[in-house]
């Protein structure tokens, strides 16, 4: 299958951006990579957060385009269906932001991020409708303690996962770190002080109370739809690049993997010539701050691509 | 000492007791009517809408515009509990006092305290399995003012299933309000259903995906005893 072809179709609203703008062809050799489906969608970092709560979300810029997108995803499923050929959804992790304020407790939970605007709401029940895969990511690691969420996944050759594991500890991203506890006690205390400050600043007439005011996170309120810097990941992510890279290599070549897909940074990212040409790296980039990325990946194509609100 | 002791506890009684009997109650809202004629079909519903009773089988959003004035103090809302009729809160802690809840959780509970007693609302997102409908039941479509009822042939899954009847003169494209009414379960009259989408060959409905606001309310509960529905006029 194509991704312009069989994925995009008629919709004006996605759009290629690694590559050019054109999909990415896989290795003769390695078809079929995928198994048990013919078209596989990865939606990276949601963050949804409680809807305009503490002027910490950012997602609610981007819902809207969200649930176009899935009705895109949903039909394109039902169509597929009746071909015999399955749509597989994934969800990459940090589809919820537990690590900002509650409601009532210190952290914000699930349920309390859900049901804090219908859209929200419909937006996780559309996906579950869609039988969509949920991976977790450090955002929402609590997610681990129920069997839908999942650390990582095979799908055929391409292994996908959220993508924290390559996370130095002095990051305090990374759960499998040491002093992890330690980190999101700091972190959940930066962001109280970050939800008091704008508060002030809501009260002074400096911000609106609608408007997104978290430390060190862009708002979302213009839309990003840019392929970034290739140089600019490697500078930045080049520890996670380089530990998927090499445990991509340490697979011995009976096992098969030959994509890699992950998120976790919000920088969408492709490179299609990994250990001289055996293996291909996916960054999905993110649904959030802006962006609203996602990947696609065919037996004969992949490609990040990117959704217009 | 004793005598200070006693004279506190009066003083407190008495606090504790003014305040109670002065508590006042806002105005329960009169609920969006137009919306709820766009959203739901069922003559038996729109009836109780207009008699001023809030009944199970109505969609979350009329109890929350009823009680739209409620303050915390007076209510809690959004509950996730394990299943109908629990009043369990479902909530973990784990780490440095970090809490979290199950994702999927699907009941929810609202607890009110209106003049005359305390009023529970369980609503849930609804799925064919949880609704108990089977096959041989009924699903009857509201298309405009027309009723088209055919019986249900089988359940593909939880949110699809498939009718006897081809019903051709429903497009795709068609906003379906529906209700599925029971053959084997005389405790239970009817299942309502806001919105389906119809699939191929106009004889398959998936439920289109629903937000909390439509949820249908499941029981209802006032003074501990277990209501089939609360009059607010």
């Amino acid at each position: 299958m194509k991704i312009k072809e069989n994925f995009i179709k008629e919709n004006k609203k996605i759009r290629i951006i690694s590559n050019g703008g054109n999909p990415s062809p896989i290795n003769e050799d390695w078809r079929p990579v995928l198994s048990g489906c013919e078209m596989l969608v990865i939606i990276p970092d949601m963050h949804m957060y409680i809807y305009n709560h503490n002027n910490l979300d950012n997602f609610k810029y981007g819902a809207e385009a969200m649930l176009s997108f899935l009705d895109h995803l949903d039909t394109l499923k039902e169509e597929m269906d009746m071909e015999d050929k399955t749509l597989r959804i994934y969800q990459l992790g940090d589809l919820y932001e537990l690590r900002f304020p509650g409601l009532n407790s210190a952290n914000a939970t699930a349920t309390e991020i859900r049901l804090s605007h219908p859209n929200y709401d419909q937006i996780v029940n559309t996906m579950e409708g869609m039988q969509t895969r949920f991976l977790y990511g450090n955002h929402d690691f609590e997610s681990r303690h129920f069997p839908r969420f999942k650390c990582a996944a095979l799908e055929g050759k391409v292994y996908i996962e959220h993508g924290f594991r390559g996370d130095k500890w002095e990051a305090f991203s990374n759960p499998d770190a040491p002093l992890w506890e330690i980190g999101q006690l700091g972190f959940l205390a930066i962001r109280e002080l970050n939800a008091k400050i704008a508060a002030l600043a809501v009260d002074a007439n400096i911000i609106k109370p609608d408007e997104n005011f978290a430390f060190g996170v862009q708002s979302g309120e213009n839309p990003i739809y840019d392929y970034p810097s290739e140089q600019d990941y490697l500078k930045e992510y080049g520890d996670t690049f380089k530990y998927y890279t090499e445990r991509l290599q340490n697979i011995p070549d009976d096992e098969g993997i030959k994509i890699c897909v992950i998120g976790h940074t919000h920088h969408p990212y492709i490179n299609t010539d990994i250990n001289d040409g055996k293996n291909i790296y996916i960054d999905a980039g993110a649904w959030t701050a802006g962006r609203s990325d996602f990947a696609v990946i065919t037996n004969e194509e992949v490609g990040i691509c990117c959704y217009k609100r | 000492m004793k005598r200070i002791e006693y004279i506190s506890s009066v003083l407190v009684l008495l606090f504790v007791v003014l305040i109670n009997g002065c508590t006042e109650y806002p105005a329960i809202q009169e609920p969006d009517m137009d919306r709820f004629n766009q959203t739901v079909h069922s003559p038996a519903l729109r009836d109780s809408l207009l008699a001023g009773k809030l009944t199970t089988g109505m969609p979350y959003f009329v109890a929350s515009q009823l009680f739209e004035d409620w303050t915390p103090s007076i209510m809690e809302i959004k509950i996730p509990v394990a299943s109908l009729g629990s009043k369990q809160r479902l909530k973990e802690t784990e780490g440095l006092g970090r809490d979290y809840d199950d994702p999927d959780i699907k009941v929810f509970l609202d607890e009110y305290e209106t003049e005359k007693g305390k009023l529970h609302v369980w609503y849930q997102r609804p799925d064919f399995y949880t609704m108990d409908v089977s096959a041989r039941d009924t699903l009857c479509i509201f298309l405009e003012d027309t009723v088209i009822c055919s019986v249900i042939k089988y359940l593909t899954k939880s949110s699809m299933l498939t009718i006897k009847d081809s019903l051709p003169q429903v497009s795709q494209d068609t906003n379906i309000y529906a209700e599925v009414r029971y053959k084997n379960h005389p405790w239970r009259k009817s299942s309502y259903w806001y919105a389906l989408k119809i699939l191929n060959h106009g004889r398959t409905f998936k439920i289109k995906a629903l937000n909390f606001e439509i949820y249908p309310i499941e029981i209802l509960e006032f003074n501990g005893k277990s209501v089939s529905s609360f009059n607010w006029r």
